[in-house]
């Protein structure tokens, strides 16, 4: 039992030594052949992005046609086409506890002086930057579903934001104008027929030919019916074109 | 951008208008072509032929001057006009009436035998006269410099910047080569002229080949390079031309090339190409002292630098690529900020700067010819300017940045072709040729005054 112990033990032992001495020879003999082989060193440049892959092929003149063509025309400012225009949902006639919502959700975007830059007050005494700066802040919601305030402010939202489409057609200006980067205010006081009763600048431009040309385009556009809230709103002068912003 | 802008608003809006007022944006406005009549208010009776045609050369000279500036202005009839529906002078309801914005309102008298002139010019949509002036209209020559002079101050009145109407172009021509003579493509003479064609002046008599002639910013010298065959030696050597003594004198004449030179802002230092060290390199050159300083260092050849008018970038040619493509970088050191802008074409030439450094035009060899594209400095904004127009290559801007002038190739069979300058707007559209009937012509370089 003994000898047939001491047997196996001695046969395993020079098992494990040829094993051992095979991966010996294996690792002299590819660490030999690794030192033959030639190292290749790659240069690391820089990506450059290519994004024109040939010369272009349609000039800037040809281009512009292409442009122009398909282009839609300008929406024609007829007095007749105000039924046109853009729908505007009913506003409800009495006061309501929505209403007074709509008041509280009014108050809470409003401005915190400290954050406030300083900036030139326009000609009706009202700091412009503060209403834009209003712009970059977003309040916490309180409710799952819209109120009416909600609503009602989406309908002054689509009222105002229609009328650039009115004026655009009319805002021109010559090449001496056009490339001095300039920007007016003009606010509008509109009837509940959408006329213009009466216009006035803002903030000016700093050039009076500019703010005047976008004057004149205000004169010439036909504004649609101001409905609901946007009725208020239009009435008291409470609308103001960017010329450009 | 402007619809992002807009955008933006609209959205930012509900916010905005819950601070009881509502703003929107507009967007940005459309180019209008402003609309320019030039109205005779009062001509004197009996005019002599002379005196005529001094009247008609004076206000046609004025309305081509406007011309040019297509995208600018629209130069209207007097005669579209009733002149009994207008009440005076300046009848602003007029006018406005007629959408015309600007009225050049031109009076003329005699006063012994001078014909007399004065001129008057209103803003309508302003109801105001931005300029007044009057004098004695001048004879010849005299009289298109006298209205290029006006029509400038005028220009300047209306838009706020300058015009092209003062600048000159110079160029070459074989236009005074004899005729059949066996080596007229090798020569060509240095020629300046008006910004439209007119007052061609020879200024060089070499009977040599003049190349590459660039003016420098004060207008009072034009630097140019020679090829011209001598005794045992052809060398293409670059040369300084005085306007004011009228006369030219060596500047370099190092072996191989000395040529595409232009002038630094201050007129004291020249941008070149000089090839005495092996390849084509471009070095700075100090007129007074003439000592040099290396600007591009490598194997490849480096050719025809343009430099913005603060020197801080410098555009030029290199076939460092494997062929000729646009690079940049600054030319106040030796390989300084080297960076390639074009990444197409077979084979790219002549880039040069905008006067305001924001775009640059070049030629690029497309479909068997050379046409015209331009490119931001960065390396965006690649677009086309020429097609379908012959080939056309050595494009330059003018002084407002407003006009490009090139050199036309048209070939018409296999033995004859016409090479002329052309002038087109920055966006490409062809206005005029300037060189007709003068020769072949190439090489224009606009003036910066």
């Amino acid at each position: 039992m003994t000898y047939r112990h001491e047997k196996s033990l001695n046969y395993f032992t020079g098992i494990s030594f040829l094993v051992h001495l095979l991966i010996f020879i294996l690792f002299i003999l590819f660490s030999n052949l690794s030192k033959n082989q030639k190292i290749e060193f790659v240069e690391v440049l820089p990506a450059v992005r290519v994004d024109v892959v040939a010369m272009p092929k349609l000039t800037l003149q040809e281009l512009k046609n292409i442009k122009v063509g398909d282009e839609s025309p300008p929406p024609e400012s007829k007095p007749n086409d105000k039924g046109s225009g853009p729908e505007f949902l009913k506003k409800g006639k009495k006061k309501s506890l929505m209403d007074l919502l709509k008041k509280q959700a009014n108050k809470k975007v409003g401005l915190k002086p400290s954050k406030v830059k300083k900036s030139g007050k326009t000609s009706t005494g009202i700091n412009l930057s503060e209403l834009i700066l209003e712009g970059n802040k977003i309040s916490k919601g309180s409710a799952i579903i819209g109120t009416r305030a909600a609503q009602a402010n989406t309908e002054v939202t689509k009222y105002v934001s229609s009328l650039p489409d009115f004026v655009r057609p009319h805002w021109r200006l010559p090449s001496y104008l056009i490339d001095l980067d300039l920007n007016c205010r003009i606010r509008i006081f509109l009837n509940s027929r959408g006329e213009l009763i009466r216009s006035e600048v803002f903030k000016s431009s700093g050039n009076k030919e500019y703010d005047q040309r976008a004057m004149s385009a205000i004169k010439l556009s036909q504004f649609p019916d101001p409905k609901g809230d946007a009725k208020d709103l239009a009435a008291q002068g409470k609308i103001i074109l960017g010329f450009p912003l | 951008m402007i619809k992002f802008k807009i955008t933006l608003l609209v959205l930012l809006f509900p916010v905005i208008a819950a601070a009881n007022y509502a703003i929107v944006g507009v967007g940005e406005a459309e180019l209008e072509r402003d609309k320019i009549v030039f109205q005779k208010t009062s001509l004197p009776k009996d005019l002599t032929p002379i005196e005529n045609s001094r009247i008609k050369k004076f206000i046609d000279t004025f309305k081509d001057d406007f011309s040019f500036y297509v995208d600018k202005f629209d130069v209207l009839d007097e005669k579209l006009f009733i002149q009994s529906e207008i009440k005076n002078n300046s009848d602003y309801i007029y006018w406005i009436n007629k959408k015309v914005n600007i009225l050049f309102s031109l009076r003329f008298w005699i006063n012994k035998t001078n014909v007399h002139f004065g001129l008057s010019v209103y803003k309508v949509s302003l109801n105001q006269k931005i300029y007044e002036t009057n004098g004695v209209i001048q004879q010849g020559k005299r009289l298109t410099s006298q209205v290029h002079k006006l029509a400038d101050l005028s220009f300047r009145k209306i838009t706020g910047g300058p015009s092209i109407f003062n600048s000159k172009i110079v160029f070459v021509s074989d236009r005074d080569t004899p005729a059949g003579n066996k080596i007229k493509d090798n020569i060509k003479e240095l020629y300046v002229m008006d910004f439209n064609g007119e007052n061609k002046k020879r200024l060089t008599y070499h009977r040599g080949l003049v190349i590459s002639p660039s003016i420098s910013h004060d207008g009072t010298k034009i630097l140019y390079s020679l090829i011209k065959g001598g005794k045992g030696r052809k060398n293409v050597d670059l040369y300084l031309f005085d306007l004011n003594k009228n006369s030219a004198r060596l500047i370099s004449r190092k072996k191989g090339l000395n040529s595409g030179a232009i002038f630094s802002r201050d007129d004291n230092v020249i941008y070149l190409t000089l090839s005495h060290v092996g390849n084509a390199e471009i070095y700075s050159m100090s007129l007074d002292k003439r000592r040099l300083r290396r600007i591009t260092r490598h194997y490849a050849s480096d050719v025809d630098p343009s430099i913005t008018d603060d020197g801080s970038k410098m555009v030029f040619l290199s076939n460092r690529a494997g062929k000729a493509m646009i690079y940049t970088m600054d030319p106040r050191a030796t390989e300084k900020d080297v960076r390639r802008i074009s990444y197409v074409g077979d084979y790219n030439a002549t880039p040069r700067f905008s006067p305001d450094g924001q775009e640059i035009v070049f030629s690029s060899w497309l479909d068997k010819r050379f046409d015209l594209f331009k490119i931001n400095p960065d390396g965006t904004g690649l677009s086309r300017l020429t097609k379908n127009f012959g080939s056309n290559e050595d494009p330059v801007y003018s002084n407002d940045g407003e006009f490009i002038a090139f050199a036309n190739l048209m070939v018409e069979s296999m033995y004859k072709k016409k090479q002329a300058i052309y002038l087109m707007t920055r966006e490409g559209k062809v206005i005029k040729n300037l060189t007709q009937g003068f020769g072949n012509c190439q090489g224009p370089r606009w003036s910066r005054f």
